[in-house]
């Protein structure tokens, strides 16, 4: 009896061991994107392109698209739907596969789409549990789908870097804003600041970053350019590097470069003076002199003393530019003012008190620069 | 009660740490700061002091009563009929722990991972386990417990300064919350996050050295606050409290945030592989739990027996046609109700008058 009883435990066992079955889903049956991109259709839905990547060179275009690709190694294939749940469910019908998000590393959304407000779209993706908060979020000047064709002609062979080099640059140029999906959508739920995004501009042959898209709500308002985005990312802490380039206060007509970075942490003090923000902003940068044209002496404590003032000058006048224009032009709180002046409070009733929102657009800044120049690179004195 | 139902120090405070490591897993941390908001840590350090005051009673009351548990306790008081009272409101009470861990946990993996098999298998699964560990006996749940808790420990220390770099201490800001009121009135009710604390009614009996009781209970509860505690400030943190919107598992999202250097991203599998073990453990000493008030109300010999009918009523339980919203009232606003009744109302009762009749006995 024993012996029947084993011998049936182990044929049980081997029956789910050693056979197949029929209906599981494997690797194949997956279709892995690396983007997804959200366009405005002529007649009021929403185009879903997603691109894949492929060894054809063919394009093809699935559902109701009347687009096409010139991808080499990338597919990009659209559909015009209502939801983007839907597009997927006809693109998946199309191409007999399971489309998968968790390889996606980019959402593109064209700047028509944005300024009619992307919280539907936001949420639909962050209930996907496939969807990476890691993500990018990539605001396109044209469309996304021509943001996505573009890209597939960058030489990228690497589909998982592809977007890399529109995404990554924040590190090294403070030219736009790190914006990962987790990230944004934290700030559309956010009461406290208002999200931003990459903002790029989609030239004829080529696409790059130009600074930040911002946003109010869910709604896109506008956009900040590359000086901006420095001035956003030293404000928020967010900077790593960046190269400014100045008037060369040695030698008239003539310019100099600096790599800078921030030694300590910006600091932010919020007032409220007769009912109106005044927010003191003092900011710590520390920068290398790159190149400062034929005649330089950094030996010299008084050159460093001046340059320094000339940055200091330079950068105060930076983020008062930049500051004026989110609160006085486009009225939002991208920094998060509003996070940083509740801390004053003990209770979100006794903060609601100060009205925030409404007296924010009529903040005035003061801005003290610290600049350090700690090194002029390989030489001191040419 | 048999030798081999008596645990070590070690041991019992691992089965109340997992059964706080379980709550952490199944969305209180959200409960909490849903209702608190940026007042949580101050909340919850209010309501840990309340929790404490009202345990460190407990272990006076219970001081009286060697190797008794609440059912015993309640026999002494009123007879069989107050036992079998106590013991019905109890298991009905571990049996809707144990229902709402099953069927949300279940349905948080056929979400998350298993979406292509029916929900069912998943609950087959965790019924199967919890009836063989019941089966091996009381001694394997305490030490898989045993060896699961330090790893759950440190999965929680891991989510917790893992996602440092996110982390946006504004949100703890105002420190109160929203308003006085809801964080120290209607914060009250949070005091339900330590349910723990049911556990200490029934532990008793299972203690291999009783007169540790205070040592032991002292220590689970602050170290279950503790972790409570870093989950809590880990979610404020990470998630705006001013919206509406709910996840399905909080954990689940804080983990998924969870990055460690540029190559390693999505280490969540993990942890939810932790947390199944944890599940399966935490399920099967609440139905041992269940079998031991059985055997005290039918007195069985062998309790043993008695795990495939409760795993059977479990398994039926979790079959019922119960939609989002429903679970939803069950979690948010039955079971946090139906636990402090139990907790500080009827526990408490009788346990307060059986030490008046236990002092009047003895004058």
């Amino acid at each position: 009896m024993k012996k029947i009883l084993t011998l049936m435990i182990i044929l049980n066992i081997s029956l789910f061991v050693f056979t197949g079955c029929n209906n599981t889903t494997g690797i194949d049956n997956y279709y892995f994107i690396i983007s997804i991109g959200l366009d405005l259709s002529d007649n009021g839905l929403i185009k879903l392109s997603v691109q894949n990547s492929s060894n054809s060179s063919e394009s093809e275009s699935g559902g109701s698209s009347d687009s096409s690709s010139q991808s080499s190694t990338y597919k990009i294939y659209s559909v015009e739907a209502n939801t983007i749940d839907e597009g997927i469910a006809i693109l998946n019908n199309y191409l007999n596969k399971k489309i998968n998000l968790t390889h996606c590393s980019a959402l593109i959304i064209s700047e028509e789409l944005a300024k009619k407000g992307v919280k539907t779209y936001i949420n639909t993706l962050a209930n996907n549990p496939e969807l990476r908060h890691t993500c990018n979020i990539i605001i396109s000047s044209t469309t996304a789908y021509e943001l996505m064709d573009k890209v597939s002609n960058s030489g990228e062979v690497f589909s998982a870097r592809l977007y890399d080099y529109l995404t990554n640059t924040t590190d090294y140029t403070g030219f736009t804003v790190k914006s990962t999906f987790g990230k944004f959508f934290q700030g559309l739920d956010n009461d406290y600041y208002e999200p931003t995004a990459i903002y790029t501009k989609v030239n004829d042959s080529t696409v790059q970053t130009s600074g930040i898209a911002i946003f109010e709500k869910d709604c896109m308002i506008g956009h900040l350019d590359a000086s901006d985005s420095i001035a956003h990312l030293i404000t928020t802490n967010d900077l790593e590097e960046s190269v400014i380039t100045l008037d060369n206060p040695f030698l008239e007509g003539e310019k100099i470069d600096l790599k800078m970075s921030l030694y300590k942490d910006t600091d932010i003090d919020i007032q409220l003076i007769n009912n109106t923000p005044f927010i003191s902003i003092s900011v710590y940068p520390e920068g290398a002199v790159l190149s400062s044209g034929n005649n330089f002496n950094y030996i010299d404590n008084e050159n460093i003393k001046k340059l320094e003032n000339n940055i200091n000058n330079y950068i105060e006048k930076l983020l008062n530019d930049y500051l004026y224009t989110i609160s006085k032009e486009y009225n939002t709180d991208i920094v998060g003012f509003k996070a940083l002046y509740k801390s004053k409070f003990l209770t979100r009733d006794e903060f609601y008190k100060t009205h925030w929102d409404e007296i924010f657009q009529d903040s005035f800044f003061k801005i003290t620069v610290n600049t350090k120049i700690n090194s002029s690179n390989l030489f001191n004195k040419e | 009660m048999e030798n081999s139902y008596k645990l070590g120090n070690i041991e019992i405070i691992s089965i109340i740490l997992l059964v706080m490591i379980n709550k952490l897993i199944l969305n209180v941390p959200y409960y909490i700061v849903n209702l608190t908001g940026s007042g949580s840590i101050i909340n919850i350090l209010y309501i840990g002091i309340i929790d404490f005051i009202i345990l460190l009673v407990i272990i006076k009351l219970l001081n009286k009563f060697e190797n008794a548990d609440l059912l015993d306790i309640s026999e002494f008081l009123a007879g069989k009929k107050l036992k079998n009272f106590i013991g019905i409101i109890s298991i009905a009470l571990f049996m809707l722990v144990s229902f709402i861990t099953l069927i949300d946990f279940s349905n948080v993996l056929h979400t998350i991972y298993f979406s292509n098999f029916d929900v069912i298998y998943i609950l087959l699964i965790f019924i199967t386990g919890i009836l063989i560990a019941n089966l091996i006996g009381f001694k394997s749940i305490a030490r898989t417990a045993t060896f699961i808790i330090p790893f759950a420990l440190i999965s929680v220390l891991i989510s917790f300064f893992s996602v440092w770099d996110n982390y946006d201490l504004e949100h703890l800001t105002p420190i109160l919350g929203k308003d006085y009121y809801t964080t120290f009135g209607l914060g009250l009710g949070n005091t339900f996050a330590m349910y723990i604390i049911v556990y200490y009614y029934f532990i008793k009996p299972i203690l291999k050295r009783p007169e540790e009781f205070k040592k032991i209970s002292i220590i689970s509860y602050i170290i279950s606050l503790i972790i409570l505690l870093l989950t809590v400030t880990s979610m404020l943190t990470l998630f705006n409290t001013t919206t509406s919107s709910e996840p399905i598992n909080s954990l689940f999202l804080l983990i998924r945030q969870i990055e460690l250097g540029t190559f390693i991203q999505r280490v969540d599998s993990l942890f939810i592989l932790l947390w199944i073990f944890s599940i399966f453990s935490y399920l099967s000493f609440v139905i041992f739990i269940v079998n031991r008030i059985l055997k005290k109300m039918l007195n069985v010999t062998n309790e043993k027996m008695l795990s495939f009918s409760t795993c059977s009523i479990l398994f039926g339980l979790t079959l019922l046609p119960i939609n989002v919203s429903k679970i939803h009232f069950i979690e948010n606003t039955l079971y946090k109700y139906i636990i402090l009744g139990f907790m500080f109302g009827i526990g408490l009762i009788i346990l307060i008058l059986a030490n008046i009749k236990k002092i009047r006995g003895n004058k």
